[in-house]
């Protein structure tokens, strides 16, 4: 069985119009992928489509156990009611606290949000909301990162918090939706583009 | 005017001196109340959250009907509780007619459709991504189930307290189903149309004044609860 993630002749359509149409791509572990593409061109809904959020479509997808889990930052992430430490917490129920409170301060350091931990999720910047939700995820560890727009309303310091972090996701394959060529990064994903 | 003043005259003497007749009936108008939103927001909130988040076979007919539900005079529930309650109905075994409990049974009635289709509302028009990104973090059934409740905390405490004004003011039900027996059944809402018929007119002015007051109370909690949730 292949160990490497199989889209096929992906069709998507909603109310007769087709949102997302792709004929192949194979994504291998630990890759890191770039989809780009036009506005409406149906980045976001493949994200949707590898997620699982997304089930009523034409084709063939195919993502080896190895992939799960996978975490899905969407291109404006919702963060629930409270502070950005519950949010950070959200998904850890049931796993020792004192680990995952240490993981969450190392994640939170190293995307520079650590001094927004005890502020209300409501309170932040589009940019701040964006590495809170990414930090939110990767406290899952997920195999599998699918990033829609993950760099936009992010001023210089967060920009490069968050590449030097994505930088360091070795095991972690990465896909990232983006309008526009990407900002300058410490890794060269490769390109895919969406039409 | 004059036969006003001097009912809120006497009104306010007969609270002061804390008159039995006034506080039983105060007492027993907060506890029937208070019991019977209770017990329906354990049920309003659970069937709004089921009909907001599951789509089954005849759920917009439920819907319909809840709404529908949220409309019945009070009387109509207080003669439907009647029929239940009396000797030879289905539930006339219980012996709950002319006792508080058949008027909590009758309110509960009156409040869960409110609650309910409050909490429906409320839950069915949270932003999308809520469920979404609740279910890529992993969340179970009941971590989720707590997440709508908590995005939807203004909708569902506004039903609360909306049910609760219900109950607290209603009358069909008491007077039917409780029969506005002193000192056993009597609310504030029955006591004051008793003592006005009988031209006890600062006792039912007293009554209203408490009446006022608890309906003046949830105006305050629901703006203290919409101005912090909007901060």
């Amino acid at each position: 069985m292949s160990q490497a993630i199989q889209i096929q002749n992906l069709r998507v359509r909603r109310k007769e119009k087709c949102i997302c149409q792709l004929d192949k791509l194979t994504i291998s572990k630990g890759e890191r992928i770039s989809v780009q593409g036009l506005n409406g061109s149906g980045k976001s809904t493949l994200l949707r489509v590898i997620s699982g959020l997304e089930s009523n479509y034409n084709g063939e997808v195919s993502i080896p156990d190895s992939f799960q889990p996978i975490g899905f930052v969407q291109q404006n992430p919702f963060l629930f009611r409270g502070t950005v430490l519950s949010n950070l917490m959200y998904g850890t129920r049931g796993r020792s606290l004192p680990k995952v409170s240490k993981l969450a301060n190392t994640i939170a350091d190293k995307l520079d949000i650590a001094d927004l931990l005890e502020r209300r999720a409501s309170n932040l910047s589009g940019g701040e909301r964006r590495r809170v939700a990414l930090a939110r995820t990767m406290i899952l560890s997920p195999s599998l990162l699918l990033l829609d727009e993950p760099f936009a309303d992010m001023d210089q310091q967060g920009l490069d918090a968050t590449c030097q972090y994505l930088n360091s996701l070795h095991d972690t394959t990465i896909l990232i939706a983006t309008p526009n060529p990407l900002p300058e990064l410490p890794f060269t994903p490769r390109l895919f583009t969406i039409k | 005017m004059e036969m006003i003043l001097s009912g809120i005259t006497e009104a306010i003497q007969l609270l002061v001196s804390g008159d039995a007749l006034v506080f039983d009936a105060a007492w027993r108008s907060i506890w029937v109340s208070t019991t019977a939103v209770l017990i329906a927001t354990i049920l309003g909130i659970s069937i709004g959250t089921l009909l907001a988040r599951r789509r089954f076979i005849g759920r917009g007919l439920l819907v319909t009907l809840f709404r529908g539900l949220m409309g019945v005079p009070t009387v109509l529930i207080g003669l439907i509780g009647y029929a239940l309650l009396a000797r030879q109905g289905p539930l006339g075994t219980l012996e709950l007619l002319y006792t508080p409990w058949g008027i909590v049974l009758g309110e509960v009635i009156l409040a869960v459709p409110i609650i309910t289709s409050l909490t429906h509302g409320g839950i069915k028009n949270l932003d999308r991504r809520i469920p979404e990104t609740a279910r890529m973090l992993g969340a179970g059934p009941v971590q989720r189930w707590k997440t709508y409740l908590s995005e939807a905390r203004l909708p569902i405490i506004l039903a609360i307290l909306t049910a609760f004004a219900r109950c607290f003011t209603e009358l069909g039900i008491a007077m039917m189903v409780g029969g506005n027996l002193k000192f056993k059944t009597r609310t504030l809402s029955t006591s004051t149309t008793l003592e006005t018929a009988r031209g006890e007119f600062s006792r039912a002015v007293a009554m209203s004044l408490i009446l006022l007051a608890i309906a003046i109370c949830i105006t305050v909690v629901i703006a203290l609860v919409s101005r912090e949730d909007e901060s």
